[in-house]
This record gives structure tokens, C-alpha cells and sequence, in this order.
């Protein structure tokens, strides 16, 4: 039967990450491609994966070319951990979770350095999963949230391409826009 | 925007994120840290230059808004919507709340009518029962301004507005009176019924143009009779301007060139067009609704220009039908008509039908409902929004919203401009209270609604219950925001008269102001005005300096009181002193040993210097007089003396008094903090600054 298969996630450097169906199915991108994959009417091959299907006790592999191993094992274990916990629908994400505050689980997950959260980000887009994107992008609100553009500048590294009579122009803007 | 980007270097790490993950970053983010990151670099500024960027910003933030919502700036600028809508909610919904509750009662039994203007902060409240009309401060009661007004006998209809009111008579006898200006009610009434402009018959619907009381030639006030005339008065002089003939006549003679009454045609019966609702916005418009059924538009009455034939233009838009209705007017009484004048519509409802009648436009559009629902009461948008010409560019589309309320307690959200065939209502809302209420009552009585009141902005949603309670909902998503009030208290109550504490209040009005988080619950003459903190902060702040100054008041009390008893106990001893001085004077017997020498010397001393005669040398020995002032300086160093010792005990005293008052002090400070711990009210420094993070 189609779920008894297995499913195996490769990374761009080549790994190999066996995966249940429910962990990987948190990734939308992964759920639609086994939908189109998995039900057993489906008999050609898609061209677009480089999917196997010869057997159905072969695994079934994904390859995720943007995706380092490490920033992988880091998603995983997200997955891993919301496997039996259904998001809400995407529509329905109301104006209240918006401004709820991260959850402690996810904050203490996302608790890594900048390189990593910058991916983890990138593959939470391209793998479609709304949630983790959503928290990661929190997190990288919470960075910003009531910094002074030089502390900001400070935090994420970015060189202030501004010369000070641009600044100061648009430092007066703002001034006017608060007045309006 | 993307391609501006390209200028600025390339940047790494989180910075160098796509636009679109960038964008939801920002969608995170409070609107005053979005006003920063302009400055952070070329790309970043770039991007929050852009009105594109901002409405992403905005749908990510409030996802269920979009696309069709009451904007809460008349702006195109996704950035000022964005920046303005979350401060109101945050004060909506997280604003620290100030309830205040007065009664009108010493003025007013009921007010039938009352009209409030935040901006000012005055309120006009009007009592058709007694004739009483009242306008005070709008936030705490104060400053009333009391008239009486009382209604002409045999009156059959009138109208207030916020300058003008009008009543008509059943005998076409039409009163007018200019209400308030500058604060002061000076209520007059003045008959209107100059030769020209006279009904003949019974006058039954009025209507005073909203807005400010127009100059002087134009109408600010219009009647209507059984016979289907229509007049128009100028509220400054009382003169009619214009009448118009709907009953069976198609045009209308301005007052000044043919004064005779226009009479219905014979071919209708006179009661088929009973002026049944009149409303006018006092610029162009004014709507008619006949007992036919005839929904009338008329225009070109309010020419500005001097000596120009203002002739008006009637046409019909519409036939209002449902069961029950008749040519009888009376049987018109449960139908009320609502003008959108910025969207030209009108809409016309009952409580079997909800029909909105575009003014220029072939079919009108009728609410959905189910078999059995009925409709107890509906409220447009608070505000002037009505009024102000529709611009489909702002953000939001600039919708005119409505909430119908169901008999069954359901609330519906409706676009009145939707201008579809049938209109689907936008968010419903089922009040939480409801289901208290219907627990508590058993089955919901079908002859008293639960639900007495209701009031939205673009906002929120305000629904007032029969037991004076009323809830806030958030409007786009029909969710719960808070408790408004609970109603008044039992005090309140039977202070109201409203026959016994036990007597329910029903909130009959509810006014909400569509610029900032406040409103005003009317429940009979008591009176609930709300407001929810815009700024936590700053409420924070002046909560504290009140604390503070009324700990330095109460010490200055203490102070005052400390002194004024010293003075009073200095006082007190002083007479006492005086009384013992005179008293011993007179009976010479508190004299000491020397005392009674001297004396002896003195008087011997006196008889000397009377033997000697009058040559005595003024040098030589000592006088009865000095002899006296001796004594004089004597007693007063004793006095002196005494005095020290009574300061050293008052000092003493005070010493003691400031103890006791540091001891009260002490405990006085100790009860602030246990009550406030009591409370789990404010000042924990860390969570005043969790809220000014979160508004």
C-alpha cells in the first residue's frame, strides 16, 4: 500500500533523511508533490521529480536542492516535534496571531545564529511551511522591534549606504508624516 | 522596487531576505518601528516608500480585512490606514477603559433623542415627554445647560437636530426652534407658519437637515402632511421656501412666486400619499417616503446662488412593499428610512424588509433573509460617513456599513453600497451575552428583543442589552473585543426613578465616535460615557502624577491640621494667661516674697514722694508709674519664661504629630501597594512596557 512507502529527503550536499509521511507532509510543497505521487492510480512517472517510482517498496526520494543538510536537520526536527499538531488553516489566520507572541518552543528552536535562521527562513519558503516562516519571521521581527536604525544596522550587518544630508532628509520626512 | 534594490550593494545574512519574506517581517512589526527602518538603508527605505509594500504589510496583518472594509482614515496611503487602524484597535481592544457614569435625572425623565458631539465634547439630549432639553459635557455631565421646551399640544411629529428642532401639528401648524449655540441652549419657540407657507392639513413627518445650520435662504427644516406636501422652512427666519407636491402634482412652486397651498390631485385618495419619513443632508438631497410605498428623490433645493428659481427635481427611485403596510401612515410607524448621501443610496427597512434604493439606478438590492428572521433594529456607520461624497480609490473601497439586528439576536454586517441584487452580509455576529441571557430567562420572550441598541464604526461593533449591559465585537471578524459595561449600578438605578433598583435600563442608544476609542451608552436618564485608553503610556503617566499630587495634597492636609491645632492650643493659653494675670492683678494674692517687697518699697516709696509734695526731682527715686512698669516687665519675663516652656512642649508635640504622621504615612503607603497587589492592577514596570511594545 501506498503508505507503507518510505520517504526519503535528499539535500543539495547529497544526505539522505528517511522521513515519516507526516513529518514531511508538514511541508506543503512535499504533501502536494506525494499527492501527485502517491495515490495508486497514479502510474506514469512525473518528469519534473526526479522521483523513482519502480516499485512501491522502493522509497520514495525528494530531492530539495536548496537545502543544506544541516539546515534540513534543523527542519526536520521541527516537523518532527508539530507532527501531531494541525495548523490552522492558512485563511483562517486571524488578526490575533498575528500579534501573539512566539511560541517558547519555537523561540528556543529558532535560537541560533543568523546564518542558520536566514536559511532555515529561505527553506521554510521554498518548502512552503507556513508556520515555521511565520515564526522565523517574528523572531527576525523581534530583532528589529524598537532598535534604532544603527542598532539595527549593527544587528544584521548592513552598511549604511545613506550620506548623512540623505539621513537628515529623510529623517524630516518622517517628521512630516507624523504630523499628518 | 525590486529593480532599486539592484542599486544599493548586495547584502547578506538576514538582511539580503527576498522582498516578500522581507515583507513579512515587517508585517510584525508596531507602525512606529516600521517608520524607522526607512532609515536603516537604500533598500529598505525604497521598499517602505512603496504603497504596494504597505498593502502587503496591511494583508498580512489583517488578513480577513481585505479587500472591502470601512477604512478608518479616508486615505490611499496603505501606511497612514495601516498606522491609524492599529492604534484604534490596539486602543479598542487593549486601551485601559474609563467608564463614567452620570444621570440626567434632576432634568430629564427619558431622553427621546440625543446627539452627541465628540469633537466638542457636548452632548444635546432631548426629552419629548417633558419637553426638556439638556446639554452638558459630554464625558462627565457637568456644565448642563437646562431649557425647557415643551411641545406644542396636539404635536404629531417632530425632529431634532443638532441646531435646529421642528414640530409639526395636526392642524398643519408648523414650530420651530434654534437650540444651541455656543454651548448655551436658548430654545425659543417660534411659530412657522407665515401666510404662505401654511399645511392644511395634519403634518406627519419633519426633518431637520444634518449638519450645521445652514445660511440664511436655505432650507434647515422640512414638513410633510397627510396630503403629500412637502415644505421647506429656513430655520434662521421661519419663512417657507419652497413646497412640494407629491400627492398625484409632479412639480412644486417655490413659495415666493405662486404663495397659494398646492392640492392634491383628485384622482388619489389624499391618505395614499401620507409623507410617511423625510431626511435630507441639508447640501443636496432630500428623500421622501410616501405611504404608497414611493420612495422620492429631490433635488436642486439647496441653490446656493442668490435669486435663482429654485426648482425642485422629483423623481421616483423606488416602491418599498411588504405586508402590513397600508395608505395608512400609522400602520408605517415600525419603517425607517437611513440616507447614504456620499453613496446615494437610501435604505429603507422594516422588520420584514431590508431594500436599499440606489438614486440613480434601475434596481435596488434587498437583504437576504431566512424564513421567520425579522429585524429589530439597524444603525449605520457612526460618524459623518453618510455624508461625505463616496471615493472608490481610498483603501478599502469605502464601503457604508450597516448592522441589522436580528429578533433572534443575531448581528449582521452589511455593505449598503454593494449595490448587488441581493446583499450578503459581511460578518455576522452572535453576542456572547445572548447565551447568558437566554440561560437565565429560559426561552428568549419573542416580544422583548434581548438586544435594545446597537452602534459600529469601520471598527467595531457596540450592541447594548435590555439589563443595561453592553459588549464590544470587532467588526471585520465579528469576534469578541471586551465587556463595554455591565450596566449601571444598582444606585444609579433607583436613583433613575425607574420604578425600584430591581427595574431594568435598557441601553435604548448607543453613540460611538468613529476617531478615537470613546462612546456614550443612554440608558433612560443615566447616562455612560466610555473611553479606552489611546496611549497606555500616557494614561499611565498622569494616573501617577494623580497619585502623587494627591499624596502631597494629603500630607499638606496633615501639615495644615498640625498647625492649626498649635495655633488654636497657643491660643487657648494665652487667654488662660491673660484671665490668671487679670484675676491675680485684681486680688494681688499670686504675688511672691520679693513680689509683695517690692511693692511694700513702692508704696512706701510713693508715700515718701506724696510727704515731699510736688518738689520731688524726676531723677530721684522711683515712681508709682515706673514702680508699674517694673512690675510690668517683670510679669512679662515670667510670661517669657512661660512661654519658652509651653514652646518647648508644643515642639515636642509636633515632633510627636510628625511621627504619628510618618507612621500614617507608612501604613497609607503599605495599603496602596497591597491594594494594588489585590488588584493585579497596573504599575509593574515590566508589563507597562509589554503593553507599549504590544500598542
Amino acid at each position: 500500500m501506498a503508505k507503507e512507502r518510505q520517504i526519503v529527503i535528499i539535500t543539495s550536499d547529497g544526505d539522505k533523511f528517511p522521513v515519516e509521511r507526516k513529518v514531511a507532509e508538514k511541508s506543503i510543497l512535499i504533501k502536494n508533490m506525494l499527492k501527485n505521487l502517491l495515490p495508486p492510480e497514479d502510474e506514469q512517472e512525473d518528469d519534473d521529480s526526479d522521483v523513482d517510482v519502480d516499485e512501491d517498496d522502493e522509497p520514495i526520494e525528494i530531492p530539495t536542492q536548496n537545502v543544506r543538510s544541516a539546515v534540513m536537520k534543523n527542519i526536520l526536527e521541527w516537523c518532527e516535534h508539530y507532527k501531531d499538531y494541525e495548523f490552522p488553516d492558512d485563511e483562517q489566520d486571524d488578526d490575533s496571531k498575528k500579534s501573539a507572541p512566539i511560541d517558547p518552543w519555537d523561540s528556543n528552536f529558532l535560537n541560533v545564529d543568523q546564518e542558520m535562521l536566514y536559511e532555515i527562513i529561505l527553506a521554510a519558503n521554498y518548502l512552503n511551511i507556513k508556520p515555521l516562516l511565520n515564526a522565523g519571521c517574528k523572531v527576525v521581527a523581534e530583532m528589529i522591534r524598537g532598535k534604532s536604525p544603527e542598532e539595527i544596522r549593527k544587528t544584521f550587518n548592513i552598511v549604511n549606504d545613506f550620506t548623512p544630508e540623505e539621513e537628515a532628509a529623510i529623517r524630516r520626512e518622517n517628521e512630516w508624516a507624523e504630523d499628518r | 522596487m525590486e529593480n532599486k534594490q539592484s542599486d544599493g550593494q548586495k547584502q547578506t545574512g538576514l538582511a539580503g531576505l527576498p522582498t516578500e519574506l522581507l515583507i513579512q517581517v515587517f508585517s510584525h512589526l508596531d507602525p512606529q518601528t516600521l517608520e524607522e527602518i526607512g532609515l536603516v538603508c537604500h533598500r529598505w527605505h525604497n521598499l517602505i516608500k512603496d504603497n504596494t509594500v504597505w498593502y502587503r504589510v496591511f494583508v498580512a496583518r489583517h488578513p480577513r480585512t481585505a479587500p472591502v472594509f470601512s477604512a478608518a482614515v479616508r486615505t490611499k496611503s496603505w501606511r497612514r490606514e495601516l498606522i491609524r487602524r492599529d492604534e484604534l484597535l490596539a486602543a479598542w481592544n487593549n486601551g485601559r477603559s474609563t467608564l463614567r457614569t452620570y444621570s440626567l435625572a434632576r432634568d430629564l425623565r427619558r431622553p427621546s433623542r440625543i446627539l452627541a458631539d465628540f469633537r466638542r465634547g457636548r452632548m444635546l439630549a432631548y426629552d419629548a415627554t417633558m419637553g426638556g432639553l439638556l446639554t452638558c459635557d459630554i464625558s462627565s455631565g457637568r456644565g448642563i445647560s437646562h431649557a425647557l421646551c415643551s411641545i406644542p399640544a396636539g404635536c404629531t411629529t417632530y425632529s431634532v437636530g443638532r441646531h435646529f428642532m421642528i414640530f409639526g401639528r395636526w392642524d398643519g401648524s408648523v414650530y420651530g426652534s434654534i437650540l444651541e449655540r455656543k454651548n448655551i441652549l436658548c430654545a425659543g419657540l417660534r411659530s412657522m407658519q407665515t401666510a404662505p407657507g401654511r399645511h392644511n392639513s395634519l403634518i406627519t413627518a419633519s426633518a431637520v437637515c444634518r449638519g450645521d445650520l445652514p445660511k440664511q435662504g436655505l432650507p434647515g427644516a422640512f414638513t410633510g402632511d397627510i396630503q403629500g406636501s412637502i415644505h421647506a422652512w429656513d430655520a434662521r427666519t421661519g419663512e417657507c421656501l419652497a413646497q412640494i407636491a407629491l400627492g398625484g402634482l409632479a412639480h412644486a412652486q417655490p413659495a415666493r412666486v405662486a404663495p397659494a397651498a398646492v392640492l392634491p390631485s383628485g384622482d388619489v385618495p389624499p391618505s395614499q400619499n401620507a409623507v410617511v419619513r423625510l431626511d435630507s443632508d441639508g447640501r443636496r438631497y432630500l428623500v421622501a417616503l410616501l405611504s404608497s410605498g414611493n420612495v422620492y428623490l429631490i433635488e436642486n433645493l439647496f441653490c446656493v446662488r442668490e435669486h435663482t428659481e429654485r426648482t425642485p427635481r422629483i423623481s421616483k427611485i423606488g416602491l418599498f412593499k411588504s405586508p402590513g403596510l397600508s395608505a395608512d401612515p400609522s400602520s408605517w410607524v415600525g419603517v425607517q428610512i437611513c440616507a447614504d448621501y456620499g453613496g446615494q443610496n437610501v435604505v429603507v427597512y422594516n422588520q420584514d424588509r431590508f431594500e436599499v434604493f440606489p438614486f440613480h439606478g434601475e434596481s435596488s438590492s434587498v437583504l437576504a433573509l431566512a424564513p421567520g428572521q425579522q429585524i429589530s433594529l439597524a444603525a449605520l456607520e457612526c460618524g459623518d460617513h453618510a455624508m461625505v461624497a463616496r471615493e472608490r480609490s481610498i483603501v478599502g473601497g469605502d464601503p457604508l456599513l450597516m448592522a441589522v439586528v436580528l429578533r433572534s439576536g443575531l448581528v449582521l454586517i452589511v455593505n449598503v453600497r454593494a449595490a448587488s441584487f441581493v446583499l450578503q452580509p459581511l460578518a455576522r455576529i452572535e453576542p456572547q451575552l445572548l447565551r447568558r441571557w437566554s440561560d437565565a430567562q429560559g426561552a428568549p420572550d419573542p416580544a422583548a428583543a434581548p438586544i435594545t441598541a446597537v452602534a459600529l464604526t469601520g471598527l467595531v461593533v457596540v450592541v447594548g442589552f435590555r439589563d443595561g449591559a453592553a459588549e464590544m465585537y470587532d467588526t471585520v471578524s465579528g469576534e469578541f473585543c471586551r465587556q463595554v459595561s455591565d450596566g449601571p449600578s444598582r444606585r444609579m438605578r433607583t436613583g433613575a426613578g425607574a420604578g425600584g433598583a430591581g427595574a431594568e435600563l435598557p441601553v435604548s442608544t448607543i453613540l460611538l465616535d468613529d476617531q478615537s476609542a470613546a462612546g456614550l451608552l443612554e440608558l433612560g436618564p443615566v447616562i455612560q460615557f466610555f473611553e479606552f485608553g489611546d496611549c497606555y503610556s500616557r494614561q499611565h503617566h498622569s494616573g501617577h502624577r494623580i497619585r502623587k499630587k494627591s499624596r502631597q495634597r494629603e500630607k499638606k492636609a496633615v501639615d495644615d491640621e498640625i498647625k492649626s491645632r498649635v495655633r488654636d492650643y497657643e491660643y487657648q493659653e494665652a487667654q488662660l494667661e491673660r484671665e490668671y494675670d487679670m484675676v491675680a492683678q485684681y486680688n494681688g494674692e499670686d504675688t511672691t516674697g520679693a513680689e509683695q517687697l517690692q511693692m511694700a518699697l513702692a508704696l512706701s516709696a510713693s508715700l515718701q514722694s506724696s510727704e515731699q509734695g510736688e518738689n520731688t526731682s524726676p531723677g530721684g527715686d522711683v515712681t508709682p508709674d515706673e514702680m508699674r512698669q517694673i512690675e510690668r516687665i517683670e510679669r512679662t519675663e515670667e510670661r517669657q519664661r512661660r512661654e519658652e516652656a509651653q514652646v518647648a512642649q508644643i515642639a515636642q508635640q509636633q515632633e510627636e504629630a510628625q511621627a504619628c504622621q510618618r507612621q500614617e504615612e507608612e501604613d497609607l503607603r503599605l495599603a496602596i501597594r497591597l491594594s494594588l497587589l489585590d488588584t493585579g492592577a497596573p504599575p509593574a514596570q515590566g508589563s507597562s512596557d509589554d503593553n507599549r511594545i504590544n500598542n
